[in-house]
């Protein structure tokens, strides 16, 4: 007996993220889901905590933007009161210890990861509060696609060519094999002087077959109105709309 | 049957140059029985923004109310028009503040900005996860078949009498596959100087 609980946007994903020598490499796709309808086709999964901090997210969409934007403003907070950059690991404690209040009921999986003074780091949050640390990760629905790249190209110390170069493919094969993610890539390069955000990025096979000759354009008058009333503003002089 | 589909209802809005196309249908309905056929699940929150709310009727009603009571709020305190931005974020956090255990409505947010006149549309699910496309949204019982031909029918920077055809056209090929809407439909057409609200003719079974 109830009712079946009315279905949520899940990010339905592949993310990404490595480490390569000196920085770190993070990324998402951009398809949100609802079942099987594409609910959003360019939704950023790719959150920003602070300068050098990012969370990327899968599970429930809703889940994860009000987490990332819960972290991002208390690590702000951090910063402005001690006046030193918060730490990856901070971002990753509160985020954990926020989902293990909520016993994995909270669905975001989250990858942090970002640059401080103690070093590139990238851990993995669950939503039930498991944390891990890697060098290379994927999670999300396309996963698993992603991880047979990473596991096959992925060495230790590459270059940040080679690592944004094999982030982009590891999301690729997700996109390419995953129902629940694809549409479009975004990256962030992260360093010790700057972050760079790259994106959206379009691969080929994501793009629409052929340009579309067709157009559908319906004359002025074609549907049949009944009724209609047009409602013109009222101007209110002492309202100030200048801010 | 799910909660989300006991009364039926769908709501439609399409960005175009400076305007903003909101419809929705008339059926009010419980389950397969058609109660009434004059029930708007658009409303008027400011002069440029609307607000749809699909789904269990009860719960838009009092999101609707809540809605207009933290609008009202804002607006007295800032001495300023909401921007339909704004409107977006504040139903996704009352949404969310009822997290685990959600009004069954999906909301939909379609204006214009109050100084640029930019377009904005949103739609969000229950708990509050907004999606915010550059071309259309839909939500209610017709959202799938409406994504499909919006798909088609949508194009760039149309003016306001184009979108409004291609809002209502799309509206009622919806219209014509989806059993929970129907009873005829309304489209608004919000413009920089009048908003233009229109009742469109169509299938009565």
């Amino acid at each position: 007996m109830g009712h079946k609980a009315p279905r949520l946007t899940s990010t339905g994903t592949t993310i990404v993220a490595a480490a390569y020598k000196g920085g770190l490499v993070m990324g998402a796709d951009s398809r949100a889901t609802a079942g099987n309808i594409i609910a959003d086709k360019h939704c950023e999964k790719v959150h920003k905590l602070t300068e050098s901090i990012y969370a990327c997210g899968a599970g429930t969409a809703a889940d994860l933007d009000q987490v990332t934007k819960m972290l991002s403003g208390n690590l702000r907070l951090l910063e402005l009161n001690t006046g030193r950059k918060a730490r990856v690991i901070t971002a990753l404690r509160q985020a954990k210890q926020h989902l293990f209040n909520y016993q994995g009921y909270i669905g975001a999986y989250l990858l942090i990861g970002g640059v401080d003074p103690t070093g590139p780091h990238l851990y993995m949050c669950s939503a039930n509060g498991t944390t891990m640390a890697f060098p290379y990760t994927a999670q999300g629905s396309g996963s698993y696609a992603a991880i047979t790249i990473l596991e096959r190209d992925f060495k230790p110390d590459m270059t940040k060519e080679e690592a944004e170069s094999l982030v982009q493919r590891a999301l690729e094969a997700g996109m390419h094999g995953d129902n629940a993610s694809g549409n479009s890539l975004n990256l962030v390069v992260i360093e010790p002087t700057a972050t760079v955000f790259k994106g959206p990025i379009i691969p080929d096979f994501c793009k629409r077959p052929e340009p579309n000759d067709l157009e559908y354009k319906f004359n002025k008058g074609s549907t049949k109105v009944l009724k209609q009333k047009a409602y013109k503003y009222d101007i209110v002089e002492s309202m100030d709309i200048s801010h | 049957m799910s909660i989300m589909s006991y009364n039926g209802g769908t709501v439609l809005a399409m960005a175009g140059e400076e305007c903003v196309c909101i419809a929705t249908d008339l059926r009010f309905g419980e389950q397969m029985t058609t109660v009434a056929t004059d029930k708007k699940k658009v409303h008027k929150v400011s002069d440029k923004v609307y607000v749809g709310l699909a789904g269990f009727s009860s719960d838009a009603r009092t999101m609707l109310e809540k809605i207009m009571f933290r609008k009202n709020l804002y607006e007295l305190r800032e001495s300023r028009k909401i921007r339909p931005k704004v409107l977006g974020e504040m139903i996704s956090n009352l949404c969310y503040q009822h997290r685990f255990g959600s009004y069954f409505t999906e909301p939909l947010v379609a204006g214009l900005d109050p100084d640029t006149h930019k377009p904005y549309i949103c739609a969000m699910d229950t708990i509050g996860c907004i999606a915010s496309p550059r071309d259309f949204v839909a939500v209610g019982t017709g959202q799938e078949y409406l994504l499909g031909v919006c798909e088609s029918y949508w194009r760039e920077n149309m003016k306001a009498d184009e979108l409004f055809e291609a809002t209502a056209q799309s509206m009622l090929s919806c219209l014509e596959r989806d059993a929970a809407s129907g009873w005829g439909a309304v489209v608004y057409t919000i413009t920089k100087d009048k908003v233009n609200v229109s009742t469109i003719k169509a299938r009565m079974d």
